[in-house]
């Protein structure tokens, strides 16, 4: 016999119970709630004659359909709370009854596209860096489509908008936006925002048509679904390649990474330019280098032509100035000879006199003597005093 | 030029910021680079921001597709 703790029991129950209910549905209406900062809400649903504890964790965008008085449709699993030894339900899906059978409808039909692979990431295209051509798919009429405007204009991005105007509501919507995707990719854009604004799950409902999502799944231009608000999901945002949580979402991730890119181009131009400006520089120093080594080389071979220059003026100079040197010698033998032939004594040796007055000048004239002027003659050997007795000129 | 030549054409630039900056490269290849890189990046900032915001209006009429000017203040 085993004898369970109670905690042993407890934990027991709580695995035979997720087991067993797992992924059900259970509707009743609201009898009593209890909502917590945390975001917890603890509430109470009853049929004809039993109740349930029911349990809804980040419960906060539910509070308009947890309401005392209401009929719902749940989703989630049984579990049991083990300190207390309770049972209760953990909703994770809370609708109005006259939601619930649409809902119903959905949670199947997302099941089964998920196991078919349709939701798969891997499956999913990459959106654009940056998208110039963009289609949207959108009601005119709707506020979706000028907020969407408005804030591209703002950002001033530069984009090439083609709009198809399509129902965005009912059942004509469906084909009406399968032809939207359709014409886009025949004009080549390069992403496509489908797009509208919040309403009830009727409203939206045509988001969740098996043709429509097969259409954006086999689409080959990668799709953003912009629908509703941000609470609401329907099976567009599943297949498509990006959900925005709202049409304004999806026009920021368009201009964010419009001006990402904008910025990255500028970012590798500068990088570009400093790149070759450095190399450039350091180019320049090398370059600057071999220049003055140039300049350098060529200094020092006019040097040695300047050298040579002055070997050669230096030998002009030597041989010119020994040529004087000899002329001034020989002017100066011819000279010293010339003296030597003239000298008084060589001349007074031949027999010759010279006469001079008496102040020692030499007559040259017979004028510039008078009858008894006494004249001084000098002889080879001596000089004798003379008396002037007669004067008789030549004949002219 | 459709955005996946631009988007290639961006790769690109990318690539050659980077590649400018190794020293494997001698500075003919580095010039050669830089010429290509400028050219590039005026490509892409052509593409991005030649034109204004421009928003045409799709009309299908017997599924030929008529591009219509869109009034952006009509509203």
């Amino acid at each position: 016999m085993v004898i369970y703790t109670v905690t042993q029991i407890n934990n027991q129950a709580k695995l035979a119970i997720e087991k067993k209910f797992s992924n059900i549905w259970v509707k009743g209406e609201i009898t009593s709630k209890n909502f917590y900062p945390s975001g917890h809400t603890y509430f109470t649903i009853i049929d004809e004659n039993s109740e349930l504890s029911i349990v809804n964790f980040n419960s906060q965008n539910n509070q308009h359909v947890i309401q005392v008085g209401k009929k719902i449709i749940l989703s989630g699993k049984l579990s049991l709370y083990q300190p207390k030894g309770r049972y209760q339900f953990i909703a994770q899906n809370i609708y109005p009854e006259g939601d619930g059978e649409l809902w119903i409808k959905f949670e199947k039909l997302k099941k089964s596209l998920e196991l078919e692979g349709l939701f798969n990431s891997e499956n999913k295209k990459r959106i654009p860096l940056s998208a110039k051509s963009v289609g949207i798919i959108t009601s005119e009429k709707g506020a979706v489509l000028w907020d969407m405007i408005a804030y591209f204009k703002v950002q001033g991005v530069n984009l090439n908008i083609k709009l198809f105007h399509s129902t965005v509501q009912g059942e004509s919507a469906v084909n009406s936006i399968i032809k939207g995707i359709e014409t886009l990719d025949k004009l080549n854009v390069d992403i496509i925002i489908l797009a509208r604004g919040g309403g009830s799950i009727e409203d939206l409902w045509c988001f969740n048509n098996e043709k429509l999502i097969r259409k954006i799944y086999s689409n080959k231009i990668p799709l953003i679904s912009a629908i509703g608000h941000e609470t609401d999901f329907t099976l567009s945002d599943f297949v498509a390649d990006y959900r925005a949580p709202t049409p304004s979402f999806a026009s920021e991730l368009i201009t964010r990474n419009y001006h990402q890119t904008n910025l990255d181009i500028d970012g590798y131009y500068s990088e570009l330019v400093n790149i070759i400006n450095d190399k450039l520089t350091n180019y320049n120093t090398i370059l600057d280098s071999i220049n003055f080594k140039y300049k350098i080389k060529l200094l020092s071979s006019n040097l040695e032509s300047f050298h040579q220059q002055i070997d050669f003026i230096h030998n002009k100079i030597i041989t010119k100035f020994s040529y004087r040197l000899k002329t001034i010698i020989n002017k100066l033998d011819y000279y010293g000879n010339l003296f030597k032939v003239n000298h008084p004594n060589n001349i007074l040796s031949k027999g010759y006199l010279i006469a001079n007055n008496n102040f020692g000048k030499i007559i040259q004239s017979i004028k510039s003597i008078k009858i008894n002027e006494i004249i001084k003659l000098q002889f080879q050997d001596g000089i004798a005093e003379s008396k002037i007795i007669k004067i008789e000129e030549n004949e002219k | 030029m459709k955005n996946e030549k631009f988007e290639n054409n961006l790769k690109r630039l990318k690539e050659i910021s980077i590649k400018i900056d190794s020293d494997d490269f001698d500075f003919t290849n580095s010039i050669d680079l830089f010429e290509e890189g400028m050219l590039l990046t005026k490509k892409c900032r052509t593409f991005l921001n030649k034109a204004e915001l421009k928003i045409e209006k799709i009309i299908l009429e017997n599924d030929e597709i008529i591009l219509e000017k869109f009034n952006m203040d009509q509203k």
